[in-house]
């Protein structure tokens, strides 16, 4: 059981290639780091591995099956600005509903309030929002589970709040987990595995 | 002689009015912001951390005059010893004034980013020193024409320098100009601010990044619910903090990862 992408590259397009011959493999209840230059594609690789954007060549494949299969996608993204992950018109009952029925008791773990329910996103602050983003994300036919910069305009009490939440779950339930950040201190409490990013991208001849 | 701040910020109170009440016809007042007080000498870099929510923003777009029609502002800003009113901000603004955004979302979806960049200039050296500009970021030459969603954050975040510091300025306002940054370039962007303050420049930067303001600020104003709890000097911020003064500033410097991330939080 694992989330396996194999010999990814992506070309932007009409422009330069980001990467190439990428090979990233996370385990069922692995938790794996991922670090790089900025630039260098961490994001984009992110949301080919959600199955956000097909990749120019290679395969991503969740316990086997494609990624963009249908149904519930079963690798669910949390981005750097939780603002930009959700509809701003929407209430934040509608947003998650959109995803799944949530759990109460998954609400609750998250810090979620009741009131915060009738409120639309310019009413929550980032932290308040990205607890829903995690909510949305960790339905019940999550397998994985890619935090990409999650906590990176939070402050350091938020971070570690919003971290040891998802850590309890996604051991609890196996879930695997790709964080990707330049924290590396952050990485190293983390994670089983760190991983680099290859070499920057514009070295590779477009 | 007393030396007059370069910035100071006087009893800033930012409400915004919410609309209440049967049909949401009764409005009422909440302070996002209250009772702010803050000096920033010449040469000094005075880092705002906190937690999200807390009014920094709010904060530095007070002081630059970019708060939405719906926020009433009471207290006072003087730059310079004199009151910082419209005119004079408008005049001072991206000359001596200036601001870099929280936000990757600032510059023109539409227009190429070296474009952007060169607006900010003077006309007749426009191309020559953008071109200086991008090379001292280390922004590629063809990064130039590329528009802003091509770029990474990263890249993004040194643009908005590269439109934000000119040659005049003597304030900056930087607001959360890290996320996203490899180390190397987060190195670079911070001697940068350090050097920018030790040619004469105040700089006010808001940040999550304790390390960052522990290492290249001299003070450390910590917000919380729209107040300034503490203001502390920057060398406190080392071991275990035993030397911070308030406790709540002291939990954010141990909540590092490196320090006792989650063990210091209630599950």
């Amino acid at each position: 059981m694992s989330l396996r992408a194999t010999d990814l590259a992506y070309r932007v397009p009409g422009g330069h290639q980001l990467f190439t011959g990428l090979d990233l493999r996370v385990e069922a209840g692995q938790v794996v780091g991922l670090t790089g230059e900025s630039g260098c594609g961490k994001s984009t690789l992110a949301r080919i591995l959600a199955g956000h954007l097909p990749p120019t060549t290679g395969t991503v494949l969740t316990d086997g099956y494609p990624v963009n299969a249908p149904g519930p996608r079963p690798v669910q993204l949390v981005q750097q600005h939780p603002e930009k992950a959700v509809n701003p018109r929407w209430t934040m009952r509608s947003v998650v509903a959109e995803a799944h029925d949530p759990d109460p008791a998954l609400c609750e773990r998250l810090g979620i309030r009741a009131e915060w329910y009738g409120r639309r996103p310019a009413e929550l602050s980032g932290g308040e929002l990205q607890r829903f983003c995690l909510l949305r994300a960790l339905g019940p036919r999550t397998r994985y589970l890619i935090a990409d910069e999650m906590t990176a305009m939070f402050d350091t009490l938020t971070q570690a709040e919003l971290f040891a939440v998802v850590r309890d779950i996604v051991t609890e339930r196996s879930i695997g987990l790709l964080v990707i950040s330049h924290d590396i201190p952050l990485l190293d409490r983390l994670c089983d595995e760190i991983v680099a990013m290859p070499e920057q991208a514009s070295a590779v001849s477009p | 002689m007393m030396t007059t701040p370069l910035l100071s910020v006087r009893n800033l109170t930012v409400g915004f009015t919410h609309y209440t009440g049967t049909l949401g016809l009764r409005p009422r007042v909440v302070p996002a912001v209250e009772g702010l007080e803050l000096d920033i000498d010449p040469g000094e870099i005075l880092a705002v951390i906190g937690a999200s929510g807390s009014g920094k923003s709010l904060l530095a777009h007070a002081i630059v005059g970019i708060l939405p029609n719906t926020a009433t502002v009471s207290g006072g800003i003087d730059y310079d010893g004199t009151p910082l009113d419209s005119a004079r901000l408008r005049r001072l603004r991206g000359r001596e004034i200036s601001f870099i955004p929280q936000s990757v979302n600032y510059p023109d979806p539409l227009m190429p980013v070296g474009r952007q960049v060169r607006l900010t200039l003077p006309r007749s050296r426009a191309a020559q020193l953008q071109q200086a500009l991008f090379a001292r970021y280390h922004l590629d030459e063809k990064v130039a024409r590329q528009y802003p969603h091509e770029l990474s954050g990263g890249m993004l975040r040194r643009v908005l320098f590269a439109t934000g510091v000119t040659e005049t300025m003597r304030l900056l306002i930087a607001d959360e100009p890290t996320p996203g940054l490899h180390p190397a370039a987060l190195q670079e962007v911070l001697s940068h601010l350090r050097d920018l303050a030790d040619d004469g420049a105040g700089v006010l930067l808001i940040t999550h990044d304790l390390i960052a303001a522990a290492a290249i600020a001299d003070r450390v104003a910590v917000m919380r619910s729209g107040r300034v709890v503490t203001v502390e000097s920057s060398s406190s911020f080392t071991g275990r903090g035993e030397t911070l003064r308030h406790e709540y500033a002291r939990r954010l410097w141990r909540a590092l990862p490196r320090h006792d991330f989650w063990e210091g939080v209630a599950p």
